[in-house]
């Protein structure tokens, strides 16, 4: 296909919420790594306090933001290339995947402080409530994000700066989501 | 010409003026700090632990009299400054507002932003006032007030960001008060500043008030967002003069 | 309708989504292994979560039509940080 000529290639979004996103990995990747050393200094107590945590909350709110996701890009992608009708229904699903993980994780806390396990209780729990709970402001601040997307994506026209709008809001959400992936590995997994 | 900018600086030298101020008081700020808070007042690095007893804070405190008093000289200095910097920020979003808007919620922002910055000060500087006449907790309290102060104000300091970058990110396209990736820039500075809400449940560790994570990268990404946004309100204030 | 490119009825977004699926039940799966070796199901976890990164990256945030230099910049991340915890978690 030597005639034919690629799409040139095209920063998602634009080149600032890529920054975001690296400044974001840079604070996690900190986080990341305290709780491997923390799994490495402390092993006994990261595994025994690990199996204390309910597999199938973080499991429900692994499926829930993938699929949040995966609503977000194909929304975007529709909405960029101008088809399917009702966008908007592509980002209000995925803002019901991320109300669903906020009342999960709401859940999922209250159990464990009922239980007994606070931040206090040992160095595994301070981050499984330090980092979550950073993440879950993310998810917070991705949910009112979406129904900001919600509504661009409704205008009768989208015109370029629509469309970067909406790729960069949803950048953000992968960026929600890819967090939540290592998080979850770290905290629910090892 | 462009109707949207309220006014066009090249031929208002009085608001230029009043811009570059802005933004070498932000200068004048981080040096201030560096001197009263770094060299002398033993704010960052902390010379205190929010797990030392209060004997501990007095007799640490007490070595240390003279210079941290001198220091919250130069803190207090310092912090007055963040309202010329705030409100120079807030000017040039005025430019772009036909009525004014984000530049008053900047404003109000600025006011409570210095007003708690200087309570800072004034803890720090109570914190040496007399140490050996105050019961011993409460000179550990002064300090735990002064970064209580500096640090849980997360929605005020992190909020001033926002509004910075909000008022960038709903400015018409290409006519931006600031540029987008100062934008980012504030948003990214909120997560930094988000851990020093965490000091309220740890006396120890990382995210105390003297720890890593919610002590010196909050009080290091403030400073580090003074010094960028400065450097471009005196940058914007030389352009336009061309 | 839809003139997207489809590989055996899904398109392309929707195979990412059912690769991260996948992934996810297959490293909870991995969880349940009586791992004599656990440095091996460490290793899986962390990879798993790698490439799960890797596709969202690609894929949902459009890094395969990014400036070579942006998706590689992901990529590097990505496989740095893996390494990074992973020397951390297995080398003793």
């Amino acid at each position: 296909m030597s005639g034919a000529s690629r799409p040139r290639a095209q920063v998602p979004g634009e080149i600032g919420i890529w920054a975001f996103v690296a400044g974001d990995l840079l604070v996690f990747s900190v986080f990341f790594i305290l709780i491997a050393l923390g799994q490495r200094e402390m092993t006994d107590v990261f595994s025994t306090s690990r199996e204390s945590l309910n597999l199938y909350f973080g499991l429900c709110n692994t499926l829930l933001l993938l699929t949040g996701s995966w609503f977000v890009a194909i929304g975007v992608e529709r909405c960029r290339d101008g088809q399917g009708s009702d966008n908007a229904r592509w980002f209000k699903l995925a803002t019901g995947c991320g109300l669903v993980f906020v009342i999960n994780k709401i859940f999922e806390w209250e159990a464990k402080i009922g239980a007994g396990f606070t931040p206090l209780t040992n160095d595994f729990f301070m981050y499984f409530f330090i980092f979550t709970g950073i993440h879950l402001l993310h998810v917070v601040v991705g949910v009112v994000v979406l129904i900001f997307l919600c509504k661009v994506s409704q205008r009768p026209t989208l015109n370029s700066r629509d469309i970067r709008t909406l790729e960069s809001g949803g950048i953000f959400w992968h960026l929600v989501d890819l967090l939540w992936i290592m998080l979850f590995a770290l905290l629910y997994l090892l | 010409m462009d109707s949207k900018i309220q006014s066009s600086p090249s031929s208002d030298g009085f608001f230029r003026s009043a811009l570059a101020f802005s933004g070498y008081t932000g200068y004048a700020a981080i040096i201030l700090f560096i001197i009263g808070g770094v060299w002398l007042g033993g704010m960052l690095p902390p010379l205190l632990n929010a797990s030392d007893s209060p004997a501990q804070a007095v007799a640490k405190v007490s070595d240390n009299l003279f210079a941290i008093q001198i220091g919250s000289i130069f803190l207090i200095a310092s912090f007055a400054l963040f309202g010329s910097f705030g409100a120079g920020m807030a000017m040039q979003v005025r430019r772009y507002e036909t009525t004014p808007g984000w530049s008053y919620i900047q404003l109000i922002f600025t006011a409570a932003g210095t007003t708690l910055a200087l309570l800072v000060a004034f803890a720090w500087a109570l914190m040496v006032f007399r140490p050996e006449t105050y019961h011993p907790s409460i000179v550990l309290m002064w300090a735990d007030l002064a970064y209580f102060i500096a640090l849980f104000s997360v929605p005020v300091f992190g909020g001033w960001c926002v509004m910075v970058a909000l008022s960038i990110f709903f400015a018409e396209e290409g006519n931006e008060p600031f540029p987008r990736w100062a934008g980012y820039l504030n948003l990214w500075m909120v997560l930094l500043f988000a851990p020093g809400q965490m000091i309220m449940f740890f006396k120890e560790g990382p995210f105390a008030w003297h720890g890593l994570i919610a002590m010196y990268l909050p009080f290091i990404a403030f400073f580090i967002w003074i010094g960028v946004m400065s450097h471009l309100m005196i940058k914007i204030a030389k352009e336009e003069s061309k | 309708m839809s003139n997207y490119k489809t590989y055996f009825g899904f398109s392309t977004m929707t195979w990412a989504w059912l690769f991260l699926v996948g992934t996810t039940l297959l490293a909870w799966w991995f969880g349940f292994i009586d791992a004599e070796n656990m440095h091996l199901a460490t290793t899986g976890v962390i990879i798993a979560g790698a490439a799960k990164i890797w596709i969202i990256g690609y894929q949902f945030m459009e890094l395969h039509r990014a400036p070579s230099i942006l998706y590689y910049s992901f990529l590097s991340w990505t496989v740095g940080i893996a390494i990074v915890l992973l020397t951390i978690l297995t080398i003793s």
